[in-house]
């Protein structure tokens, strides 16, 4: 079926010395995906007392191996696999993000002890996750992106209701498949509009090469309306994937329900991928690569516009119903939505730097929003409560984990000394950059409205600090210390550091978001 | 490197402090010495800023921090002039009371005392930073510790207070990263604007001679947007100075906040709005200010005045103060917005010295609260009798706060108003002569105090109350000094800023 | 013409200065708790003062010492100065100063002696001394405004200086705050002329109003805020209300500050400023002059506490001072000034001494019959009493009488008529007083019994002050014509010719007297004598006491009730202030704060909506589509048996197998 869609002449004449290349550049993916079949052999011979840990053991060889296999796979921007897939820098960021991000949450998952049994069936399914949002990050053809997308989701689903005797799980894996079809369609329905119009399912033209796309059609394209409304379409799906608004409701609702590691790899992988997709179909739609003719360009400033909207109000939304959240999964869940709109906010101005900025604030969005979570997980586990309050004197309980939870909220509201900081700094230096160069007052109250959702945020994010430190320290709850030792440790700093250092010494990363971004817009 | 050492001295005393294995009277003592140490440097580095030329800036360290491309290239780049050279001595010298007034916290020492560092961290760097990124990182650090430190060793109501403190003043600050970022874009794309795009140097520089000021370049939306992101700015200090109607974190904030932390709030914190005025906002668009001139006057009017009345009402020993606060930051106004050199000459001491004596203010509270555990003013009386020598200072403070002459409050609010009547807008006179009221207002809530507290029959309640302890006369001992020795002979604070006030002036107002 | 300041002058300041420092730091270890210090450095100050009066009638007439040295520059270069000017003004107020003073310290070393805080008392007095002298001696209106509130200052400590008893504290603070008001007014002053001149030097602000560029309105404002800082401190109409409770304060301090020296401050500083008064100006002067010296000289006659009457005779008489300057004859106000001085505070130490005598008890009821207990006492109270009365050869008389001409020369006849009203008052309370308290039966036999002669601390002063108020010493004509007619401005003045604003210029001479018409002779003459008498007439036949009415019931009420100028202020102004203040305080915390409050739990509440809101959509579309659920949710049972593992195997499996096959494929070929 995958090659039949994309007609698998063309390919087979394709010229044969680039086939190394699906090798050489999708080594992490291959190893992901061959690694599933093993975990299920494996588990079907291994007696049931070791088949768990066997599981577990294999998955995190395969997760490590692949991550470094990802951080040293050769990328660049000319490259194109079979035609339909990009291994450039966008795809090997997010691909490193998304291993990364099932590195964490398998430890984590393994650490907090959330999924005791069926671990094999664990595994498979994360791996395929992975694999699906690596491959949704390198698709340059609209039927493998779709098909990569559903393999994320799928996986996605079964996860978000792995814990069977959890009802309150099952229900959110409910909810999140019935969305997550609906947005399939969304998506399908876009897609095949945008056959129609591009007559090519080829997103992206790398430069120097002739591949017809979406992107060098797009100036044929945009004279119909209904090219927006196809854009919007497309757009419509990956905003459920993101859970932008107005299609954010589903993402609390499964963050409570689900595991606290997969939401946490909902929350950053899912979305990554989602983010990597959007920034190339976005690039294509606005036809990168190829001259903009005016009727495109008023086709784009529409398309940006729509974007801009999207970003303000998801911003506001997420910001806003997070204020009075108790649930700390659902608290962040909330900001999650609110970082999808930063992130949408970045995409918007439709620049390399705007890309680049998009890129950059992923990379801190996922040490600091995987760590939160991670961290909620721990409390969760010693606990047993998932509420903010208890969190209650943390402070003082088990300092420096409460260090580090406070470390990540400043970075996710976005105060210096911290990385997030920076990514905001970057996202809306694009942002007002734009409404300057184009004379655009929306882009410049937008960002603005923007920039004053940051108290906001610091009100709900300080409900943590409140309840870890400026509670009466004469009441502390007894007995509860909340352990953090071990890998939990090692782990946490290791994404704590980040935080910080990435808010002092951000030169490095800029350089090699610029560099992920060339070539995405114009 | 002495600027560098002086800002981050107090940081590696957190970190000494954070890593301290000792009990609590060890780390005070780490947590004193590295204090001392900052406010021997802060006075360096105050003493090498006399005599400097016009827009001159002493200590100047200038480090690539960030080079992405000539258009993000973010800079460690500090200085200090005589304007920040006088705000770091000051700076220093409240450390070091409110430092000595500390030693008494016993809740939580260690955190205590590396927050109380940090604070000055970011309070140093904000005065040092001549790039708007760095400014911006170091004003913001700022908040953190002081929500920590009123929200942990606060009053009853202290969560509700630091919050509002913090969301206040970061919906402040997020207008000023707004205003930095355009400020920042218009600049890289203007052709005509040869420096470094975040420098304050270099903004203010091109602000002088830029056609249509430094957002020229946009043309007309330029012009429409010049005068939001003035105000934008004016907003983001005017919380922290604080101007009315933004001023009502202020009184809780103070009220909570333990005493060594009430006399930094006050003492410091508020003036780096002030400063924030003067090195940022007011140089950038010296246009745009021309034309707020009235309105800034007018706020300063409505402080003075407003708040004296509110202060007249209050019934809170601590609360009174703090309200008087807000009224004598009004004179801050009413002399910016004079552009004169009376006037600016009698904001900056009114600056200076406000810090000194609202801090002896806020520690006097303290000695008295530490006794009574209230702060109700009718609760006391005949503490005169009971404490001379608390009384005696007590009324030094309160009368130098009511600008009596031979007191350093005399100058500020005397050449406030010399200036402010010369004001270079319309209206400034009719200002002036209204803010006049302030002076019998103060007067009248200051005497009711001081009757109230001091005179009168011994209240029985007070039978016990012991005279103020060497550690608490030590603690205000550096204020009084300069209290007395500035209201004789103001000619060293003047001179110190002289330079500062005749480039701004040819700035603002050619 | 400026001439070199000699280098002892500043001394002046400087002695009591130095004594006061000392009092501060070691007043209590110091013998005799440092009284003895104070005083000897208030004599010293005495001595230099006289050593500089005479060193000033050397020089020609017109010229005058100045030195000045700068103390601190603007950042655009304007320069402040510390400077010292010494013309006839400065001159013979110094004298007056040092001179009362250094008796009041005397006194009060037996006056106040083993009081608890003696020797702060002591240290306050000294400090008054120096800023008064500050004040006397400034060359330029910042300085004279320091020493202004300072003196300010010293007066509030002292008023309150036995302010466990909370009443004192309040007459102190009350004393503070109306002169501010009046301070307020005198800044006005200053920031206009600061404006004009752009300098606060005196020749400066003279030149200035000689050839005055502002309009003469400004001119005019400008002069009636000064003034109105005099109405302050000299408790001028409307602010004469502080002045009465001011006798909270020991006696000593009420016959050194507000008798002698503070209060006549403002006297002084109206000459100082004479040359910015226009007409207008000195109209508004010359009529709270008029009012004041009448208003208070009809309360006077109603009290019955003799410190009050002294009270309200002070303020008649500066009233009286004020009259002076307002008709265009500094001189005659400033005459007045020095000969009140002494006299009246002869008569408040006189009064002290009966009230030490009487053992802190000062009301004319517990009174009569002294002047055989304490004769010293009595014949110098009775002195003057006839100095302030007016008689001939008295001191009092000739000041009066040169105002009271002055004011005639003016052709402001009401005035005049005023003044020639309140004189014969004046003469006629005191009567009353002297009588009710010296004369007669003794009305508190206990207290008269145990009432002695004070000691000579006490009587010395007395009789140095009786001495100079017998008018001869002042061969009056050369007195105000050396030290008042040729003041540091003259020669400004000459410059003024052509300017009509000042009033100077509009006669260029002040009515040359002593060429008095004979009717007004016969009435200077008669005026003391007929009050006196009228008092005799009503109080010696002893039918009458310090309760009976002695005049029409109108007037008697207003005089009772203090011209209900502290009803107006106690009952409307002062309430009216906190009322605002209280909603002030009230707008702040319910609306300022308020906005802020409902901003953020407007905040919340949008938070909670959109919260739910997400809820009810998730939950409305799951049971929407229910059958869907139902569907999945049995997908997800079968799961639970675990043999999804199996399909999940076969699947992808099969994927695996053929994705590899498929590239094995495409690498061969």
């Amino acid at each position: 079926m995958l090659f039949a869609e994309s007609n698998l002449p063309e390919l087979v004449s394709s010229d044969l010395v680039n086939l190394g290349p699906v090798f050489r550049h999708f080594m992490a993916e291959t190893i992901l995906v061959l690694t599933i079949p093993i975990i299920l052999l494996v588990d079907l011979k291994v007696g049931k007392e070791r088949r768990d840990e066997a599981a577990a053991k294999i998955g995190l060889l395969a997760l490590v191996t692949a991550f470094f296999f990802a951080l040293f796979q050769p990328s660049g921007s000319g490259i194109v696999v079979a035609k339909i897939f990009r291994a450039d820098g966008l795809a090997q960021v997010f691909r490193v993000i998304a291993i990364a991000t099932g590195m964490v949450a398998a430890v984590a998952t393994l650490r907090t002890g959330q999924v005791k049994k069926g671990r094999s069936e664990f595994f498979v399914l994360l791996l395929g996750a992975v694999a699906g949002a690596c491959l949704t990050a390198a698709a340059n053809d609209l039927a493998v992106l779709y098909l990569a997308v559903e393999t994320l989701s799928i996986c996605g689903y079964l996860l978000a209701g792995i814990k069977k005797e959890d009802l309150a799980g099952s229900e959110a894996a409910m909810k999140y498949v019935i969305f997550g079809a609906v947005s399939s369609c969304f998506m399908l329905f876009g897609m095949s509009l945008l056959y129609g119009f591009a007559g090519t399912l080829t997103i992206t033209t790398p430069e120097g090469s002739e591949i017809v796309s979406l992107a060098s059609r797009a100036n044929a394209a945009a004279g119909s309306p209904a090219y927006l409304i196809a854009l919007i379409m497309v757009m419509g799906g990956f905003a459920y994937k993101v859970a932008a608004a107005p299609f954010q409701f589903w993402c609390p609702d499964v963050y409570e329900g689900s595991p606290t590691p997969v939401a946490a790899f909902l929350a950053v992988a899912s979305k990554g991928a989602g983010f990597a997709a959007i920034l190339r179909i976005v690039g294509a739609a606005t036809g990168a690569g190829s001259v903009v003719t005016d009727s495109l360009a008023v086709s784009s400033e529409h398309f940006r516009l729509l974007l801009l909207f999207m970003a303000v109000i998801t911003i506001t939304l997420g910001n806003v119903a997070a204020l009075r959240q108790n649930n700390s999964k659902r608290l962040l869940a909330y900001s999650a939505i609110a970082h999808a709109g930063y992130l949408l906010l970045g995409v918007a101005v439709t620049t390399d730097f705007g890309a680049s900025a998009v890129i950059f604030y992923m990379v801190v969005y996922f040490f600091m929003t995987l760590g939160a979570f991670y961290l909620v997980g721990i409390v969760e586990r010693d606990t047993g409560r998932t509420d903010v309050d208890a969190f209650e004197g943390l402070g003082y309980r088990s300092p420096w984990l409460a260090a580090c939870m406070f470390l990540f909220l400043v970075s996710l509201t976005g105060l210096p000394p911290t990385a997030g900081f920076v990514g905001k700094f970057l996202i809306f230096k694009e942002v007002f950059a734009y409404s300057g160069e184009h004379g655009s007052q929306l882009f410049f109250w937008g960002g603005v409205i923007g920039l004053l959702n940051a108290p906001i945020g610091l009100y709900y994010y300080m409900r943590f600090a409140k309840v870890m430190y400026l509670c009466d320290q004469k009441r502390l709850p007894e007995g509860t210390k909340v352990r953090f030792a071990g890998l939990d440790k090692g782990l946490m700093y290791a994404v704590a550091a980040p935080v910080l250092l990435l808010g002092i010494f951000f030169g490095g990363l800029i350089g090699l978001a610029q560099d992920a971004a060339r070539g995405i817009f114009q | 490197m002495l600027l560098t050492f002086t800002i981050f001295a107090p940081l590696v005393g957190m970190i000494a402090v954070l890593l301290s294995k000792g009990d609590a009277k060890q780390i005070r003592g780490i947590g004193m010495t590295f204090t001392l140490i900052t406010a021997v440097l802060c006075t360096l580095v105050a003493a090498q800023c006399f005599g400097l030329g016009q827009d001159e800036y002493t200590l100047v360290k200038d480090y690539s921090w960030i080079h992405v491309s000539s258009d993000l290239d973010i800079r460690y780049h500090i200085g200090v002039d005589g304007l920040s050279g006088m705000l770091i001595f000051l700076t220093g010298l409240l450390a070091v009371c409110a430092g000595i007034a500390s030693l008494r916290i016993d809740q939580n020492v260690k955190g205590y005392w590396a927050m109380f560092l940090l604070l000055h961290v970011g309070v140093l760097g904000t005065f040092a930073s001549l790039d708007m990124f760095l400014f911006y990182v170091f004003w913001e650090i700022m908040l953190l510790p002081m929500y920590f430190l009123i929200g942990i060793w606060g009053g009853p109501r202290r969560m509700y207070a630091a919050i509002k403190f913090f969301l206040y003043t970061l919906a402040g600050s997020i207008l000023l990263l707004a205003g930095i970022l355009v400020v920042y874009f218009t600049l890289t794309s203007d052709g005509n604007f040869t420096g470094n795009a975040l420098s304050i140097v270099d903004i203010t520089n091109y602000a002088k001679t830029a056609p249509g000021g430094i957002l020229g370049s946009l043309g007309a939306m330029g012009a429409t947007l010049a005068p939001w992101i003035f105000a934008g700015m004016f907003i983001a200090f005017a919380v922290k100075v604080p101007v009315f109607p933004f001023h009502t974190w202020l009184p809780d904030a103070h009220v909570e906040a333990p005493t060594p932390i009430s006399v930094i709030l006050a003492g410091i914190l508020l003036k780096l709005g002030a400063y924030g005025m003067l090195r940022i906002n007011f140089p950038f668009f010296p246009g745009v200010f021309e034309n707020a001139a009235f309105w800034i006057g007018l706020l300063g009017l409505i402080n003075i005045v407003y708040g004296a009345f509110v202060a007249m009402a209050q019934t809170d020993f601590k609360k009174m103060i703090a309200y008087s606060s807000v009224s004598h930051m009004g004179f801050v106004l009413l002399g910016f917005a004079a552009m004169t050199s009376e006037g600016m000459t009698g904001a900056i001491m009114q600056i200076f010295n406000h810090g000194t004596i609202s801090g002896l203010l806020f520690l006097m509270v303290g000695v008295v609260y530490e006794r009574a555990h209230h702060r109700d003013l009718n609760r006391f009386g005949g503490l005169m009798w009971k404490m001379p020598v608390f009384g005696t200072i007590a009324s030094m403070a309160m009368f130098a706060s009511l600008g009596l002459p031979s007191l350093s409050g005399f100058w500020g609010e005397m050449f406030t108003f010399l200036g402010s009547y010369k004001g270079g807008y319309d209206g400034a006179k009719v200002i002036t002569l209204l803010a006049l009221i302030g002076l019998v207002l103060t007067a009248v809530y200051y005497l009711r105090a001081i009757q109230k507290v001091l005179l009168g029959k011994l209240n029985p309640a007070c039978e016990n109350f012991a005279d103020i302890s060497k550690t608490e006369l030590w603690s205000m001992l550096p204020l009084i000094v300069p209290t007395i020795v500035f209201g004789v002979w103001p000619g060293p604070l003047i001179d110190i800023f002289a330079p500062f006030v005749n480039g701004i002036l040819a700035q603002i107002a050619p | 013409m400026e001439q070199a300041l000699p280098a002892y002058v500043p001394w002046i300041i400087f002695l009591p200065a130095i004594a006061g420092l000392i009092q501060q730091f070691m007043g209590k270890k110091l013998p005799r708790q440092g009284d003895i210090l104070v005083i000897g450095a208030m004599a010293g100050s005495l001595a230099l003062s006289v050593a500089m009066l005479f060193g000033w009638m050397a020089l020609e007439p017109g010229q005058f010492f100045h030195a000045k040295m700068t103390w601190f520059t603007l950042p655009n270069g304007t320069e402040f100065y510390l400077g010292i000017m010494v013309d006839g003004l400065t001159a013979a107020l110094s004298i007056v100063v040092t001179l009362v003073a250094t008796l009041v310290f005397l006194f009060s070393s037996a006056y106040m002696k083993g009081d608890a805080n003696y020797e702060r008392f002591f240290f306050w007095l000294s400090f008054f001394g120096v800023a008064m002298l500050i004040l006397t001696l400034a060359d330029n209106l910042l300085m004279l405004f320091i020493g202004w509130e300072l003196v300010g200052l010293c007066s509030y400590k002292l008023i309150g200086f036995w302010s466990q008893d909370l009443a004192n504290a309040e007459a102190a603070k009350k004393a503070f705050i109306t002169t501010r008001i009046g301070d307020v007014g005198m800044m006005v002053g200053i920031l206009i002329l600061y404006n004009v001149t752009g300098s606060l030097q005196f020749d400066a602000i003279y030149a200035a109003a000689a050839n005055w560029e502002g309009s003469t309105g400004l001119l005019t404002m400008a002069g009636i805020g000064i003034f109105l800082g005099a109405v302050g401190k000299s408790a001028q109409f409307p602010l004469q209300v502080w002045l009465p409770d001011a006798m909270a304060g020991p006696t000593p301090v009420s016959a050194l500050i507000h008798a002698a020296t503070m209060v006549a401050a403002g006297v002084y500083l109206a000459a100082r400023m004479f040359p910015i008064f226009t007409p207008d100006a000195l109209g508004y002067i010359a009529a709270t002059g008029a009012v004041t010296a009448f208003g208070a000289a009809i309360i006077a006659v109603v009290q019955t506490d003799i410190k009050k009457v002294l009270a309200y005779s002070t303020i008649s008489q500066l009233g009286y001072m004020m009259i002076g300057v307002g008709c265009g004859a500094p001189w005659a106000g400033m005459f007045h000034l020095v000969t009140h001085a002494f006299f009246k505070a002869c008569l408040f130490l006189g009064s002290g001494s009966v009230i030490y005598a009487m053992h802190h008890a000062q009301d004319l009821k517990d009174m009569g019959g002294l002047r055989k207990k304490m004769p010293i006492t009595f014949a110098t109270f009775l002195v003057a009493t006839f100095a302030l009365a007016g008689l001939p050869f008295m001191s009092g008389f000739y000041s009066k009488d040169a105002i009271l001409y002055a004011a005639l020369g003016d052709h402001s006849y009401w005035i005049f008529g005023f003044g020639f009203a309140a004189a014969f008052l004046t003469a006629f309370y005191m009567t009353r007083m002297v009588w009710l308290c010296f004369f007669g039966e003794p009305r508190n036999q206990e207290k008269y019994d145990h009432a002695k002669e004070s000691p000579w601390q006490m009587t010395l002063p007395l009789v140095v002050l009786a001495v100079l108020s017998i008018g001869v010493i002042y061969n009056q004509t050369h007195f105000a014509d050396t030290f008042f007619r040729t003041p540091a401005y003259q020669e400004q003045f000459a410059k003024t010719d052509s300017n009509e604003n000042a009033y100077w210029a509009a006669d260029a001479e002040p009515p040359a007297h002593h060429d008095h018409e004979t009717w007004f002779t016969m009435l200077a003459w008669t005026l003391g004598p007929a009050g006196i008498g009228l008092g005799l007439l009503l109080y010696a036949r002893g039918k009458r006491n310090e309760k009976s009415r002695v005049m029409p019931q109108a007037m008697q009420s207003y005089a009772e009730n203090l011209a209900y100028m502290d009803d107006l202020y106690l009952g409307a102004v002062v309430p009216g202030f906190d009322r605002t203040a209280e909603s002030a305080r009230w707008t702040d915390e319910n609306i300022v704060d308020g906005l802020v409050n409902v901003t953020g739990r407007g905040g919340l509440l949008v938070g909670d909506i959109s919260g739910d809101f997400d809820q009810v959509v998730v939950d409305g579309a799951v049971t929407l589509s229910a059958d869907v659920a139902q569907g999945a949710g049995a997908v997800v049972s079968t799961a639970q048996t675990g043999r999804i593992r199996n399909y999940l195997a076969g699947a992808i499996g099969a994927t695996a197998v053929v994705i590899v096959g498929v590239i094995f494929a495409l690498w061969i070929l």
